[in-house]
C-alpha cells in the first residue's frame, strides 16, 4: 500500500515525506474512490501535503490532518456542476482500471461516497471520518448504511470487501 | 466480483517532487501577509464561530460563471483548520443577472429563446447529432442523448428579455491566460483531457449569429496557445472545443473572458474604513498597476476579533485574515474564479464548529440576490453597506423562506447568540434558541412542502415525512457485549428500535441467521439515541439527518443544504404524514405562541432516491 520508491531507511528527509510515503498512495486511492475523478485525487494528494509542509511542526496529528485537507480539498474540486457526475477516462497506464467499482460508487450520494470509502476502504474509524467529512457519527451510520445497500445491490455481497 | 479493494489495483505515481514544488512555491506567494497560526482551529472563540454567519456586502469585480470552480483547492488558510477548498456561494440559474461591469453574458439568445439557445449549442456550437434532452442539473440544463454519452451542462440565466449562457461546461475545464498585458494568450487546461484529442478549436463568441475561429500556435495537455493575444473584450465568450478524429467535438468548455482570472481590485476603494458605511464604489477593471496595498481592517465583527481583508501577492486571490487579540490568527483565500454574480464567499469549518461565512457581493446585487446564500438562520450581520441599499454597517438579516429579509427588531450591535451545545455523534441535544428568541417560545414547528412555486402547508400537526420503516433508530455493528455472548455476529449489521434489536449474521457454511433481543436493558448503541417517548424533531441541517416523529414513528431524509446544525427540542403535536414523492423541497417553520415566525428554513432533497425514509 506504501508508494514504492526505493527508499531507503535513512533517506526520508521528513516525517512529512515518510507520511506521505506510508499513507499518500492509500489516501490518493481513497479519493478517487470517493470522488471518481484521478486528477482531483492527485492535485488532492499534493495540496495537502504540500499544505501540511508549510505548517510545519503546527499541525499536532499530520496523518488525520492531511487526510482531513485533502478529502476537504477533493470536495472543493468536485463542486462544478458536471464534474461530480462524471465518470473520467481511464488513464492509458491504468491496465486494472475499477470500471465497474467508479460506476457503482458514482451512483452513490456524495456523503455516502465519502462515508464508505473513509470507513470500508480506507479502515478509518467513524469518528475519525466524520470529523473528515464534517458529519456525526449518527448521520455517518445513515449514511453508511445506505450506501452499504446501493453498493451490494450493484456488485453483490462482495462489494464491500 | 468487484469490491472496494480493487482501488488497491490503481497506480498511484509518487508525487513527492511535486509536493516539494508546490510547498516551496506557496511560501513565496505567501509572503504578502501572514499572520501567526497558534491554535488548532481557526482563531474565531467558538462560541461565537458556532453560529457567524457573517455578510459583508462590498464591492467586488466579478462574473457570473460557476463553472470553473476546480481552481478554488488551493486555499492557502494559515492555521490547523484544514483548507477548505470551495467558499463560493451557490449560484443559481434562476436568479436574475445581477446588472453591473461584471454582468456581461458569454452569449445573448438573439430572440430564438432559451430551448433555442441549447438548441444552438448542441447542433451548431457542438454539431452533435440527434435531438437532445435537457434536465435541470442543480438549477442549469444539462443535456443528453442516448447516440452520446456527452452530456455539457449550460450554466443559463434570464437576460432582460432574453436568455444568457454564462458557462458551458464538459468534462475537463479551461482557464485563461493571460499575458502581461491581461491580453487573452491562451487556456491552461484542466481536468483529463480525452486520449481521443486530435484537434482543438478556440471560437470566439458574441452571439449565435457572430462568432469567429481563433488561431492557435499549439496545444498540449496542459496549455491551448493563442496564434495573436488578443484583448479581453466585454460581451465576448471563449469556447474551447476538442475534436476527435473525426471531427467530432468530444469536450467543450465555455469562458466568459470578463471573468478575471487575477482580481483587479482596489481595495482602496472596495473597503472602507471600519465602521463607516459609505457608499463603495465598483472597482472593476481598476489595474493596481502592481501596487500592493496592506492589508485593509474591517469593521470588528466579533468581540475581539479584528478582521482584515487583503490580496494575493500574485493578485490571484482575496484573503481575509482574523486575528485575535493575542496575535494569534488564521486567513482563507477565495480566488479569482470563486467568484460569481453573488461576489465571494469565504468560509472554513473548524472542528466540532458550526461553519462561518462571510460574503463579500457585488455593488449591484439586491439582498433578494443573496437569498440562496447557504448561512447560519440564525442571523446575518451586515458588516459592509452597498450602494443601492439601505443596509448599514451592523445591520442584522435573517432568512426568512429562503430570502435574506431585515432582522424584525435586532439591535445592529446585538451579539451574535451561539446555538446550545451540539452533539457530535448526533444525539438529540439541548433545543436551539431561536434568533432573539427564547426557546421557551417555541410553540409550534410546522412543515411546508414546496411544489413549484406555491408553498403548501401540508399541516402543522404532521411530520410530512414518510415513514418506510418505523421504529429503527440505529444502525451498526453489535456492541462488544453482545459479540461476547455471540461471536457469530462477528461482523453483522444490527438494526436496533425501542423495543429492541436484530441482528442477522451468515454463518461459515453460508447458512444464515438472525439473532434478536430487547433493548429494555438500555441503549443497543452508545450514540444517537432517540428519545423513546414523546414527540420530537431533529434536524441535521447539511449533515443528512431530519428525523421527526412521535414515538417510535421515525423519519430520516438526507437533505444536503448547508453545514449548520439545528437540534430541537421535543416539540408536542409533531405526527407522522407522507410526503409526496413528487416534493422535492420542504420549508421547516418555527413559531412562538403568538404565532410569529421565529425562524423558517428550506430544506430541498437533491438525490430523489434518498428521500425515502431510512429504514436503517
Amino acid at each position: 500500500m506504501v508508494i514504492d520508491r526505493g527508499v531507503v531507511a535513512g533517506s526520508v528527509s521528513s516525517a512529512a515525506e515518510r507520511l506521505y510515503l506510508e499513507d499518500g498512495a492509500r489516501l490518493e486511492r481513497s479519493i478517487l474512490g470517493a470522488f471518481g475523478d484521478p486528477e482531483i485525487a492527485g492535485e488532492a494528494v499534493a495540496e495537502a501535503f504540500a499544505q501540511l509542509l508549510r505548517r510545519g511542526d503546527e499541525v499536532r496529528d499530520p496523518k488525520a490532518w492531511v487526510w482531513r485537507s485533502a478529502f476537504a480539498i477533493a470536495r472543493g474540486l468536485c463542486s462544478g456542476p458536471v464534474a461530480a457526475h462524471v465518470i473520467p477516462d481511464t488513464p492509458v497506464d491504468q491496465p486494472q482500471w475499477p470500471f465497474d467499482l467508479l460506476a457503482a460508487l458514482d451512483e452513490l450520494s456524495p456523503r455516502q461516497r465519502e462515508a464508505v470509502v473513509l470507513h470500508h476502504y480506507a479502515g478509518w474509524p467513524l469518528r475519525d471520518v466524520a470529523v473528515f467529512t464534517g458529519s456525526t457519527v449518527g448521520a455517518l451510520k445513515v449514511h453508511l448504511s445506505r450506501g452499504r445497500r446501493r453498493l451490494r445491490e450493484r456488485l453483490g455481497e462482495e462489494g464491500m470487501r | 466480483m468487484t469490491a472496494l479493494s480493487e482501488l488497491d489495483n490503481v497506480a498511484v505515481p509518487d508525487r513527492w517532487a511535486q509536493i516539494t514544488e508546490r510547498a516551496a512555491q506557496s511560501e513565496t506567494e505567501l509572503g504578502v501577509f501572514e499572520v501567526s497560526a497558534r491554535r488548532h482551529q481557526w482563531l474565531v472563540p467558538a462560541a461565537v464561530a458556532a453560529t457567524a454567519a457573517l455578510v459583508m456586502v462590498g464591492a467586488v469585480a466579478s462574473r457570473s460563471d460557476r463553472g470553473e470552480t476546480v481552481t478554488a483547492g488551493t486555499t492557502p488558510p494559515l492555521a490547523e483548520a484544514p483548507p477548505e477548498a470551495t467558499p463560493t456561494a451557490s449560484p443559481e440559474g434562476s436568479l436574475p443577472l445581477s446588472s453591473g461591469p461584471f454582468a456581461v453574458p458569454i452569449l445573448v439568445d438573439g430572440g430564438i429563446g432559451r430551448e433555442g439557445l441549447l438548441q444552438w449549442v448542441w447542433t451548431e456550437l457542438l454539431a452533435w447529432p440527434g435531438d437532445p434532452s435537457w434536465e435541470d442539473v442543480d438549477g442549469l440544463p444539462r443535456a443528453s442523448h442516448p447516440e452520446t454519452d456527452r452530456s455539457p451542462t449550460v450554466s443559463l440565466v434570464p437576460d432582460g428579455e432574453g436568455w444568457a449562457i454564462v458557462g458551458i461546461f464538459g468534462v475537463s475545464g479551461i482557464r485563461p491566460l493571460l499575458d502581461d498585458d491581461a491580453n487573452l494568450a491562451g487556456f491552461a487546461r484542466l481536468g483529463t483531457p480525452s486520449s481521443e484529442v486530435e484537434s482543438v478549436e478556440v471560437l470566439e463568441i458574441a452571439s449565435p449569429a457572430d462568432s469567429r475561429s481563433l488561431s492557435l500556435t499549439g496545444w498540449d495537455d496542459e496549455v491551448i496557445e493563442l496564434a495573436t493575444p488578443i484583448e479581453a473584450r466585454a460581451a465576448r465568450s471563449y469556447v474551447v472545443i476538442t475534436r476527435d478524429q473525426a471531427g467530432e467535438a468530444v469536450d467543450i468548455n465555455g469562458w466568459a473572458f470578463g471573468r478575471p482570472d487575477r482580481l483587479d481590485l482596489d481595495l482602496d476603494e472596495l473597503l472602507s474604513e471600519p465602521g463607516v458605511a459609505d457608499p463603495i464604489s465598483v472597482p472593476l477593471g481598476v489595474d493596481l498597476g502592481g501596487r500592493l496595498e496592506p492589508p485593509r481592517r474591517l469593521a470588528a465583527v466579533w468581540p475581539g476579533v479584528d478582521a482584515y481583508i487583503s490580496p494575493l501577492e500574485d493578485r490571484s486571490a482575496l484573503c481575509l485574515s482574523l486575528v485575535e487579540p493575542d496575535g494569534s490568527g488564521a486567513r482563507t483565500c477565495a480566488y479569482a474564479s470563486d467568484f460569481n454574480q453573488h461576489g465571494i464567499k469565504f468560509g472554513t469549518h473548524a472542528e466540532d464548529e458550526d461553519p462561518w461565512i462571510v460574503l463579500v457581493v457585488p455593488e449591484s446585487a439586491q439582498l433578494g440576490d443573496l437569498g440562496d446564500a447557504t448561512v447560519h438562520p440564525s442571523g446575518l450581520v451586515i458588516a459592509w453597506t452597498a450602494p443601492g441599499t439601505a443596509v448599514q454597517v451592523g445591520d442584522r438579516f435573517e432568512l426568512f423562506d429562503g430570502v435574506l429579509q431585515p432582522s424584525r427588531d435586532e439591535p445592529a450591535e446585538r451579539a451574535i447568540t451561539p446555538p446550545t451545545e451540539t452533539t457530535s455523534d448526533g444525539t438529540l441535544a439541548a433545543p436551539v434558541p431561536s434568533p432573539g428568541e427564547s426557546d421557551s417560545d417555541l410553540e409550534e414547528l410546522s412543515i411546508t412542502a414546496v411544489d413549484g412555486a406555491a408553498p403548501t402547508q401540508l399541516a402543522s400537526t404532521a411530520v410530512v415525512l414518510e415513514v418506510e420503516e418505523v421504529g429503527v433508530v440505529e444502525v451498526g455493528e453489535p456492541p462488544a457485549s453482545l459479540l461476547a455472548d455471540a461471536p457469530e455476529l462477528q461482523g453483522a449489521e444490527c438494526t436496533a428500535t425501542e423495543s429492541g434489536y436484530t441482528c442477522p449474521f451468515t454463518r461459515p457454511d453460508g447458512t444464515g441467521g438472525s439473532r434478536s433481543g430487547s433493548s429494555e436493558s438500555g441503549p443497543f448503541f452508545s450514540s444517537s439515541r432517540i428519545p423513546p417517548h414523546g414527540a420530537y424533531f431533529l434536524i441535521e441541517v447539511g449533515r443528512a439527518v431530519v428525523i421527526g416523529g412521535i414515538g417510535d414513528d421515525v423519519a430520516v431524509v438526507e437533505i444536503d443544504v448547508a453545514d449548520v446544525i439545528y437540534h430541537l427540542r421535543p416539540v408536542a403535536g409533531v405526527v407522522a404524514a407522507p410526503l409526496d414523492p413528487s416534493v422535492d423541497a420542504i420549508t421547516v417553520r418555527a413559531r412562538d405562541q403568538n404565532g410569529t415566525q421565529l425562524w423558517s428554513e428550506p430544506i430541498t432533497f437533491p438525490d430523489p432516491a434518498d428521500q425515502a425514509v431510512s429504514a436503517g
